[in-house]
């Protein structure tokens, strides 16, 4: 068992091992925030992978005094999802496509998760930048609300109001869409 | 009210994220669980909806993969280079110069090659890890601060000189580096004032502060430069760079100036008389706070 911070010095001494037991650890959650926000499947692997060769390039300059690991990788993510909307469209405004998620045993489940998938999504495109980015990071990647607030750059006071305005407008959006129907 | 009820769904999400039930939370605040147990739910929806999002398992076996040969393939550089300018000497000869060659490393002469290093060279964290024997070995209060304020100092130096070149992780890690800095500037400055304080001395908060007011002209200046050499992608970032850099800058100056007043009648305040963006008319008896008050553009989030 080793804690984050022995890997993470194992690997900026070229351990590969301690590198890639990081990758393992964090490999789901940066993915499922790439995709998230870039909405494809194709980009999604494309982003993921470069943001983890881009954080083995830079794995030398970390400096664990007061950033989370965690931050530190997100960072770079963030990075690559930004320079690829810079390169492409907009964000939020990219349709779901639905093969970002996995195609469970049932198939009723498989309705009911792609819908959510699919309902969430578009109700986080009428959230703010700031309130979309604090669903993700908190829902998708599960960071606490310190990693949050370094990965977006604002105090841990401004992410739990941020939280608290996103989960109210979802739930409004969602219940509205559902009786809608 | 309404900040406490913040507060409060956080603590229960952060407790739903690891696997505590809507209903051992509701629990914990009966007086909140009726406003409480909607956006529970909604919060439990949209943390189960990301989790049909999965990486194929092949991408994370490739990634590892790609990651592992990229890191043996620079610590292959790395080895060939050393081994290949001993290969074809007899060992005590190569012991002998290793020897001497470990002498003139402590005797600073990697420091030197270290020192011109960037975000993303070799010798960066050998140039990273000196500046922390720097500060271990730096043992008042003064010294310490202002040599955190040089190295501070120091990564906007490198920003500008990679700038036309730069990258965005790399501006981050350099702010990020920046901020502890000043950060460390800002502690020390307290314990110097409370020490100016108690011996009735006076004269090294002061100089700590006209060392920063130079930093920060200069620093300034660097990351105007910057912005324009660097290429159109990251321009965006480093005035992004710049506006953290500011603030870390102003908290600072806000700190100084908070440990003046509280042991001497209040200063009046000086007059800004320039703008940070041109160096050539800055004042040099303007405080930058009162700059970054009346200039400053709005922080980027």
């Amino acid at each position: 068992m080793h804690s984050e911070e022995e890997l993470v010095r194992r690997a900026q001494q070229g351990d590969t091992e301690a590198f890639a037991l990081l990758c393992e650890a964090h490999f789901d959650r940066i993915y499922r925030y790439v995709a998230l926000k870039v909405r494809n499947r194709a980009d999604a692997e494309d982003l993921t992978q470069q943001a983890f060769l881009k954080a083995t390039e830079a794995i030398g300059s970390y400096r664990w005094k007061g950033l989370p690991f965690a931050s530190w990788l997100f960072r770079i993510a963030h990075n690559q999802v930004v320079d690829h909307f810079r390169r492409v469209s907009k964000e939020g405004e990219v349709p779901l496509d639905e093969a970002i998620t996995v195609a469970p045993d049932d198939p009723a489940s498989i309705t009911e998760q792609r819908m959510t998938v699919a309902q969430l999504a578009a109700a986080c495109d009428q959230l703010s930048e700031a309130q979309r980015e604090v669903i993700y990071l908190r829902f998708g990647s599960e960071l606490s609300i310190a990693e949050t607030a370094v990965v977006m750059g604002k105090r841990q006071g401004a992410i739990k109001a941020l939280q608290h305005d996103a989960v109210v407008k979802l739930r409004r959006i969602v219940f509205q869409e559902d009786t809608g129907k | 009210m309404n900040r406490g009820f913040k507060r409060i769904l956080s603590e229960c999400i952060d407790a739903l994220l690891e696997g505590e039930s809507l209903e051992q939370c509701l629990q914990r605040y009966p007086q909140h669980a009726e406003r409480l147990e909607p956006l529970l739910r909604a919060a439990i929806s949209a943390r189960e909806a990301t989790q049909a999002i999965q990486p194929p398992p092949q991408l994370k076996a490739r990634v590892t993969d790609m990651v592992q040969s990229q890191m043996e393939a620079r610590q292959r550089r790395i080895r060939a280079n050393h081994v290949s300018f001993f290969d074809w000497m007899p060992q005590w000869a190569s012991m002998g110069i290793v020897a001497v060659l470990t002498v003139i490393f402590c005797g600073g002469c990697v420091f030197a090659a270290s020192s011109g290093s960037s975000p993303g060279d070799i010798l960066y964290p050998v140039k990273l890890a000196f500046e922390d024997i720097q500060l271990a070995f730096t043992f008042s209060d003064t010294g310490k601060a202002n040599l955190h304020a040089d190295l501070a100092s120091r990564r906007i130096t490198e920003m500008e000189r990679m700038a036309s070149d730069i990258d965005s992780t790399s501006i981050e890690t350099l702010t990020s580096d920046l901020q502890e800095h000043l950060q460390g500037v800002e502690q020390l400055a307290v314990s110097i004032a409370q020490k100016e304080q108690q011996q009735d001395g006076d004269g090294e908060l002061e100089q700590l502060e006209q060392n920063l007011r130079r930093n920060y002209f200069k620093d300034t200046d660097l990351t105007i430069s910057a912005e324009a050499k660097a290429p159109i992608d990251s321009k965006d970032d480093i005035a992004v760079a710049r506006a953290t850099m500011w603030t870390s800058y102003k908290s600072v100056f806000n700190t100084i100036e908070t440990q003046r007043g509280a042991r001497q009648p209040a200063l009046p305040t000086p007059t800004p008389t320039t703008t940070p963006t041109a160096s050539a008319s800055i004042n040099a008896t303007a405080t930058p706070d009162a700059i970054i008050n009346t200039s400053q553009p709005e922080v980027l989030p």
